[in-house]
Formats: C-alpha cells, sequence, structure tokens
C-alpha cells in the first residue's frame, strides 16, 4: 500500500492539449481536401500533385527541424518532443496560406523560418510571441513572390485582382459586375470556387469549421466574431463613403485570407492575450490593420501582417486587462471605445484618401501624333535640307520638284534625299497637293507619310501664312519633317 | 455569458452515484480515540482534563483560546490517556488528546438545551459558541462569529449544495433528519434577524427537492432554492452571487447576508433539543480506490485507517488519500489520521502521474475561476517572483479551489502555483520599506 502524496486537486476535466490540437488538425485537414477537390475540378492532376508536394514538404521539413532541436538542443526524446510541439498544425497551416503556384524551396524555406525562428528560438510551444505559420509566410510573400512553379496552372484571384485593377473599391455596377463575374458573383465567393491561396477560398466550410471549433471550446468566438465583425464595419465605411452598396464589406469577408485567418490564425492561443477582454481588443485590432493594409497598402493580403503586428502588441494588452475579471468591464471599456473610435477615425480618413480607378481599354496609338504639330513658324531647312530641282506650269498651277533629306541621312550609308511634288495654285495661292516622287527613308516606318491622312493636311494650305500647321505621323515624325521642310521650300520659292 | 468574463464555475462530473444510494454504515470507535486540538489552522487551546481523568460523551475537553472560542468535546465514554502528536488532515503535526473507550459511550453533556422558540437572538448566538458549533462543509469556521449582533442581516442562506464531488454526507444527512434540519434553519434565521431563508441545493437532487419543499411548506420565510449542478456552488461567493445576483468584497455581511452549512444548521438543532455538542459525523468514504465506497456514521477522533478497514480496505495499489473532496483535500502520506469535527469526507483515489506540457495560454483557468482572477498570470509572475504583478493580479482573492488545475488542458498545475505565488508575495518585504 502506497500513499502519494500531490497538492490538490486530484481531479481532472479530462480535456488534454493533445486532443485540442488533434481536433484542429483535423479541421485543418477538411479544410486542405477542400483545397485538393478545387484544384483537381479547377486545374487538374498536376496541380493536385504539386499541392500534395508542398503539403508534403512543409510537414517533412518541421517535423525534423523539431526532431533536430529535441536531439540537439533540447535534449530530449524526439517523440516525446513531437508529441507536445505540434509542428505540423504550424506547416498546415502555412500552407493552407500560399497560392497553389508557389515552389517547393520557398516553403521549406519558410517553414523552416516559422519553426525554428518563429517559433524554437522563442522557448518553442507556448512561448512564441508570433504566430509561427503567419511569421514563414511573411517570409515567402516578402522574398519569394515572383518564384512561381511553372507547369502549375492558377488564375486571378479576387483579392488581387481589386487591388492591382480597380484600387480596391468599386462604385460603378457595370464594372463591379464585370468584376464579379470572374469569381461567379458572391455565390461564388461563399463556397470558394476561384483561385486565392489554397485553403482561403471556402469562407462557408471555413466558417462552420469555426463554429464547430468554438462549440467544442478550442477556439474563442470573441476573436473570429470581432475580427470579421470589425473587417464588416470598417468595409462598410469606406463602401458608404464612395457609395459603393453593401456587397462591398461582404466582399471583404468572403475573399482573400481573412475568414480563415479569423478562425485559424489569429485564434492561436498561445499568441494571444489570455483575458477574455484583451482577446476582443486583439481582434478589433486585426481587423483594423487588415482592412487598412488591404486598401492603403494595396496589398492583397493584410491579414498576415495584422496577426503578427497584433502579436507584438500582446503583451501590452495583457498588461491593460490586468485584475479582476468580473471587474474588467469598467476597466476596460475606455479602452475598448478608444480603440473602437481611432479604428473608425483612421478608416474614414483613409477612405477619403482612396478613389475608384476604372479600367480603361488600352488606346492604341493614333495615326497622326497628339503631340508633334510641324508649323510653317519653324524652319525644317537646317536639319532637313531641301532645293528645288524643278517646276512646270499646268494653267495658274505650278508644280515644285523638291530633294529633301529625311531620315536616311545619319542613318544609313549612302542617303537619299526624298523627292516631291509640290503642286502650288498661284491664282488663289494656296498649296493643291503634295506627292511623292521617290521615297528613300526606311520602308515601312518612313513610308507611311504617303497616307492621305497626313498628305491632306497640306491642301488648301496658304501660301501666305506664318504659322500653318500639320500633325507628324506618331511613327514617322522625322520623315514628316523631311515633307514639311520640303513644303516650306515649295512655299519659299512660289512667294518669289 | 457575460462579454468579459467566463462562466467562472463548471459542471464537474461529480461521481454522487458511488454512495448517495448505499446504506450508511454505522463505524464504532476502536480502543482509542484522538481529539485533535486544532480548529482553522489555529493550535491554541487550554485543555480542560488531565491524564486518568474519567470522560463521556459530551464532556467538554478543551477550548480554543486565541480570538475566537471553540470547545472540544469527548466522543466517546472512558479515560484521559494523555497528549499525543499525530499527523492531522491539514497535513500538520498536531497534539491530539488520547482516550481510552470504555466501549459504553456513556452520555453526560456538558451544555444545556435551549428552546429556540423562547430564547433570545443573544441566548442563541451565545449556544452556538458554547456548544462549539462550527462550518460542517470542510472548513470549520466558528458559527457563531458570523451571527455578530452588530451585523444588519437580511437573508441567511443554508448551503445544502455539496458542491464537491464524491461527497454525499450533508445529502445523506438531509435525508435523513429532515425535521431537525429545519428546525436549525428556523433557529439560525433567529440569530441573525434575517427575512428570509434558503435553504439552497442542486437541482439535480431530484428525489428529495420535493420533500424538501414540502418540509418548509408551512414554515415562514424558509424557501428552498434550487441551485444549478456546478463547481464551486457550494462557495459562499458563487452561492450568493447564484441566489442574490450581487458581489461583495470581503465578507457577506457587507451586503446583508449569512451563510452557513446545512450539517452545521442539523447539528444546532440537536445540541439545542438533547445538549449534544458535535461529536459523531456523516463522513462520505468514496473514490475508485476504496472497496467499498460508502457514508459512515462515526465518532470524531476515530483513525480512518480503521474505518477504511471496516469498510474492506483498498482496490489499488498506489493511492491518493484525501482528507475531504479531491478538488479542494489534501492529500495526506498516511492513513492514520482522524475524524475531526469539521470533516465530511475522505476520498481514496488511484495515483496516476500526468505529464504536464507548455501552457497553451489558452485562458481556460481564467475563464472558470470563480474568484475571477487569472491564474495563468498568477502562476507565471509567480515563478519570475513578479511582486508587482502579483499585488495587480490580487492573488489573495484565490480559494484554492482546484478549478484552474481542474480545467487545465496542459495538465498544469496551476492551483499549486497560485499557491506557490500567494507564498512568494507573502515573503516579499511589504511596500513602503521596513
Ligand atoms: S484555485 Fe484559486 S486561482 Fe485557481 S480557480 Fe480556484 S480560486 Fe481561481
Ligand atoms: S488552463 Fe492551463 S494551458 Fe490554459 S492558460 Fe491556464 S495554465 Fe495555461
Amino acid at each position: 500500500m502506497k500513499f502519494k502524496l500531490n497538492p490538490a486537486p486530484n481531479y481532472h476535466c479530462g480535456a488534454s492539449t493533445r486532443k485540442v490540437m488533434l481536433e484542429l488538425t483535423v479541421c485543418l485537414l477538411v479544410v486542405f481536401a477542400f483545397a485538393l477537390f478545387y484544384q483537381f475540378t479547377a486545374h487538374g492532376i498536376g496541380n493536385v500533385i504539386h499541392t500534395l508536394i508542398l503539403m508534403g514538404s512543409a510537414l517533412v521539413t518541421a517535423v525534423v527541424c523539431e526532431v533536430l532541436w529535441a536531439i540537439l538542443v533540447a535534449k530530449e526524446n524526439p517523440l516525446d518532443y513531437l508529441r507536445d510541439s505540434f509542428p505540423w498544425v504550424t506547416a498546415i497551416i502555412l500552407v493552407l496560406m500560399v497560392p497553389v503556384n508557389t515552389q517547393v524551396y520557398p516553403v521549406i524555406i519558410g517553414t523552416i523560418f516559422a519553426i525554428v525562428v518563429a517559433k524554437l528560438f522563442f522557448g518553442g510551444f507556448g512561448t512564441n510571441i508570433f504566430n509561427p505559420a503567419a511569421a514563414g509566410c511573411a517570409v515567402i510573400f516578402s522574398y519569394f513572390a515572383t518564384s512561381v512553379a511553372k507547369d502549375v496552372v492558377t488564375g486571378a484571384t479576387p483579392t488581387k485582382t481589386i487591388a492591382g485593377t480597380y484600387g480596391w473599391i468599386i462604385n460603378q455596377q457595370d464594372v463591379l459586375d464585370k468584376f464579379m463575374d470572374q469569381f461567379g458573383g458572391m455565390f461564388g465567393l461563399l463556397t470558394g470556387m476561384h483561385d486565392g491561396a489554397l485553403g482561403e477560398t471556402c469562407t462557408i466550410l471555413i466558417l462552420v469549421l469555426g463554429v464547430y471549433l468554438v462549440v467544442r471550446n478550442i477556439i474563442d468566438w470573441r476573436v473570429p466574431v470581432f475580427y470579421l465583425g470589425t473587417v464588416f464595419v470598417l468595409a462598410l465605411i469606406i463602401g458608404l463613403y464612395h457609395g459603393a452598396g453593401l456587397w462591398y464589406p461582404v466582399f471583404h469577408l468572403l475573399t482573400g485570407g481573412v475568414a480563415f485567418g479569423a478562425v485559424f490564425m489569429a485564434t492561436d492561443p498561445v499568441t494571444n492575450p489570455t483575458t477574455r477582454a484583451g482577446k476582443i481588443i486583439f481582434a478589433i485590432g486585426c481587423g483594423l490593420i487588415t482592412v487598412l493594409i488591404r486598401v492603403k497598402g494595396s496589398l492583397p493580403e493584410g491579414v498576415l501582417y495584422s496577426i503578427l503586428l497584433m502579436n507584438m502588441l500582446t503583451p501590452w494588452i495583457e498588461r491593460a486587462c490586468v485584475g479582476v475579471q468580473y471587474n474588467m468591464g469598467k476597466k476596460v471599456m475606455p479602452l475598448l471605445a478608444g480603440v473602437v473610435a481611432v479604428a473608425c477615425g483612421l478608416t474614414f480618413v483613409v477612405s477619403t484618401m482612396i478613389a475608384p480607378v476604372v479600367p480603361q481599354p488600352p488606346k492604341k496609338p493614333s495615326f497622326l501624333s497628339e503631340t508633334q504639330h510641324l508649323s510653317l513658324a519653324d524652319d525644317y531647312s537646317a536639319d532637313y535640307p531641301a532645293k528645288v530641282t524643278g517646276k512646270t506650269k499646268d494653267g495658274s498651277n505650278v508644280i515644285y520638284t523638291v530633294e529633301a533629306n529625311g531620315y536616311a541621312f545619319g542613318h544609313y550609308d549612302n542617303a537619299q534625299p526624298n523627292v516631291y511634288n509640290v503642286t502650288i495654285d498661284t491664282a488663289t495661292r494656296t498649296v493643291v497637293k503634295v506627292e511623292y516622287v521617290k521615297f528613300s527613308d526606311t520602308e515601312y516606318v518612313g513610308d507611311t507619310t504617303k497616307d492621305s491622312r497626313f498628305m491632306s493636311q497640306f491642301e488648301g494650305m496658304s501660301i501666305d501664312s506664318t504659322d500653318a500647321t500639320v500633325d507628324a505621323v506618331t511613327n514617322a515624325t522625322i520623315t514628316s519633317k523631311s515633307v514639311m521642310s520640303a513644303v516650306q521650300a515649295a512655299i519659299n520659292a512660289a512667294r518669289g | 455569458m457575460s462579454l468579459f468574463t467566463g462562466p467562472m464555475r463548471k459542471h464537474v462530473d461529480g461521481k454522487k452515484e458511488l454512495t448517495a444510494h448505499t446504506e450508511v454504515v454505522k463505524v464504532l470507535a476502536g480502543e482509542k480515540v484522538y481529539i485533535p486540538l486544532i480548529s482553522m489552522g489555529s493550535t491554541k487551546f487550554e485543555v480542560l482534563v488531565k491524564e486518568g481523568d474519567a470522560v463521556c460523551v459530551g464532556t467538554r475537553l478543551a477550548v480554543r483560546n486565541d480570538h475566537f472560542t471553540v470547545p472540544l468535546f469527548s466522543s466517546v465514554s472512558g479515560t484521559v490517556l494523555g497528549i499525543e502528536k499525530r499527523m492531522h488532515g491539514s497535513l500538520k503535526l498536531v497534539e491530539h488528546i488520547v482516550i481510552a473507550n470504555d466501549g459504553n459511550y456513556t452520555k453526560k453533556f456538558d451544555i444545556e438545551p435551549l428552546d429556540y422558540k423562547t430564547a433570545t437572538r443573544e441566548e442563541i448566538v451565545e449556544f452556538m459558541k458554547n456548544s462549539g458549533m462550527v462550518g460542517c462543509g470542510g472548513a470549520g469556521f466558528p458559527t457563531y462569529v458570523k451571527y455578530n449582533p452588530a451585523n444588519k442581516i437580511q437573508t441567511l442562506i443554508i448551503n445544502d449544495v455539496e458542491c464537491e464531488p464524491y461527497i454525499t454526507a450533508d445529502y445523506k444527512v438531509t435525508e435523513a433528519e429532515l425535521a431537525l434540519l429545519v428546525e436549525g434553519v428556523v433557529a439560525m434565521k433567529k440569530a441573525c434577524d434575517a427575512e428570509v431563508a434558503y435553504i439552497a441545493i442542486k437541482e439535480t437532487k431530484k428525489d428529495i427537492i420535493p420533500v424538501m419543499k414540502e418540509a418548509v411548506a408551512n414554515v415562514e420565510g424558509v424557501e428552498i432554492k434550487e441551485v444549478p449542478d456546478v463547481y464551486p456552488m457550494g462557495w459562499e461567493r458563487t452561492l450568493i452571487y447564484q441566489v442574490t445576483k450581487k458581489r461583495y468584497d470581503r465578507l457577506p455581511s457587507e451586503i446583508g447576508i449569512v451563510v452557513n452549512n446545512s450539517t452545521t444548521a442539523l447539528s444546532l438543532a440537536r445540541a439545542m433539543k438533547t445538549g449534544e455538542p458535535i461529536v459523531s459525523k456523516m463522513v462520505t468514504f468514496s473514490g475508485e480506490a476504496l472497496a467499498n465506497p460508502a457514508n459512515v456514521l462515526v465518532p470524531v477522533g476515530v483513525p480512518v485507517g480503521e474505518i477504511i478497514k471496516q469498510l474492506g480496505g483498498y482496490s489499488k495499489e498506489n493511492v491518493h488519500i484525501i482528507a475531504g473532496g479531491p478538488m479542494m483535500g489534501k492529500t495526506i502520506n498516511n492513513d492514520q489520521f482522524v475524524i475531526h469535527h469539521a470533516m465530511n469526507a475522505v476520498t481514496v483515489l488511484e495515483a496516476k502521474e500526468e505529464k504536464e506540457i507548455g501552457c497553451l495560454r489558452c485562458g481556460r483557468c481564467n475563464d472558470f475561476c470563480p474568484a475571477g482572477i487569472q491564474p495563468v498570470r498568477i502562476n507565471n509572475a509567480g515563478r519570475i517572483k513578479d511582486i508587482d504583478m502579483l499585488e495587480k493580479l490580487e492573488v489573495a482573492r484565490c480559494i484554492e479551489c482546484g478549478m484552474c488545475t481542474y480545467v487545465c488542458p496542459s495538465h498544469i498545475k496551476v492551483t499549486e502555483g497560485i499557491r506557490r505565488a500567494k507564498q512568494v508575495l507573502a515573503m516579499a518585504p511589504k511596500k513602503g520599506g521596513k
């Protein structure tokens, strides 16, 4: 008979962190399964294989890092260490946060950074300050954003499109319709059948899992609710300011990593404040930063950075929420009211600073230049010497044959001048027409000046004018000047 | 659910079925009984008998003589053998008066019965003091102190909640002597001049509630209050908040409330009727490591080991033997400690080791802490001896209810951390120097 001592209590509710993490893992795998399903239906088996490779390499990397750490640094049995350190959760979240066309090596580097730097250097599970997965993703997005896997197919994502093309705000119905159609409208955004980071697209699935996790007491409802609530309200403010409808805040909730971040990342207890009041402030902060980064930073994704920034503020929030919790309301309310006021104010200010961008179809350059105007007031003979070589009379019309240097001079060996016939009516003292006799400049470029759109500009030009202008041909400004120089020479001859 | 606080309480598996419906076992004392000279941690007693004195059941043996007055009485008849130091249920070495039991249980009570119906308020309070009435919920706080006539009291709450897991002693006592309980409640109500007395009982005790309601049907100003089956519903603060939705700073009398345990009320009624002080106790012996869990009616001063032997012994090799219930009771490293007059349970559980892992910072301990403080941060601040933080976190409010350890998914011994933090704070130089 042995009587063992143990400080009270000697009773336990049976909950365990291992079980909690297991359930969380299962939920994340459900999201991953959807990602595989979407990649298969939208892009085919190639994408599925690449996605599996990404997940596999992240998992292996995470586990290898921790095993090495356990052996070399912590000097513990690696299996025991792994069981209570849960590296796979970080790996899975990280992969779900990256787009499908991410290459394998950035994911491995990101995972190493997440596990070793963001987690183990800080003392391992429970003492890390930054959400490891978010830190790892930040590394991937900052340094490897451009390295995409070539054989993997993907398309435009809603957030990248609205950020890149529309400046994060749309207030015209036809523009909106065109934009939304790419992603199957609101319903498409809700069900996630569009491109985006692997795990972030299917909002409805993420929310259902969130409800499950709340019911199971694995995450605190306050974090996702206040996070999403803040994003909604702030986006509503921006939307109202710009006359966009209710779709706008809803769009913010349905796209990018907002739902995924609110349910799976911002709720990470290790990097949250421990009090409920603190969690609320944390979540509001995340929402605010997400919206600001999105619309003002014009980055497609603010979620990641908002969580990392708020992680940094967690100790400060903790300090503000100290004391007896049922007296906390009084203590925290002013702070909370302050945070809300600042959030709304900032967002309003920011709304005034952004403007909707309506994308224009790229204009084909016009044939005649809008900027290069050739005037009789200018003397072109210096650069493009011209001389009259012949003169024929036809009634009141006089036809001057003029040689003028063009593009060929200075560019080609054995350059020859262009030769023109400039017809001038001496009775009305106006130019009748200008024609080529011989073209010597670049073929298919300078010879566009033969086009009547250019040549007809000289018809009716008075020889007594000192400042009549014609527009040069956009692609052949030098040859155009050669023509002008010839016309000037003829006019000078006609004036006598 | 409140925005900033958790539930501050939680349903725990009560394991009441182990003993709620088994026969009460009457255990007689062996050759010797040992009356511990301790009351709420104080061992300042004036001993009134000497070696060789003949005593009866009800003979006054000693009186606590510091700022509280608590007399102790003999639970058997026989001869005083002297004083011996033994391990007590509070895990301290304490002096015990040893009495050789003659087996006759001759009764001769040193206190006079009192008819509460004709007695004045002051007389009832004086009687509480002389008869050694103490809180029978485990702590043993002297009852008369709460009835100080200087306090203006509106509400008396009789605590029949019994929220500690495994314990069913109050339930058994209530079931057996309901009429006497009601008399005790009426006497207490008179003693504090309250307008109303509530007898609080868990709503899950479906079988006994109708009977109790009937018993108080014709008693003016006494009502049955059903309360949820959560822990620690039997703690004063939690119970008062449940019944009145009021919180207080230090003592319930601030808001005109007195709380007393039901067995205390019943013992008071018995003493008033016959002059018999608390000489025997209904004690729940329960837990998975006992062969036959049961409620035991036993004289005060009998070693726990003797009782367990009579019940059929242990069923496991490595056990925790706990004086009290598993949430708040202390484990003792032998079974020779005795039943004392404020004790209501002995719990024997199989000893298992659980590996502690890193704190998840999940905040569950905060959410369920009935005192509303932040155990996780107190634990951490205690480790690094951050005195300033410990004060801000109001560690003194902790009642060591055990909830924080109970809920911790990482199996951290948070409650023990809080105890350590309290010590750190106690040993720190007081602010302002000197
Ligand atoms: S033991 Fe103390 S700190 Fe822990 S839950 Fe109970 S009252 Fe709160
Ligand atoms: S319940 Fe345990 S793991 Fe959770 S915050 Fe409290 S001490 Fe940490």
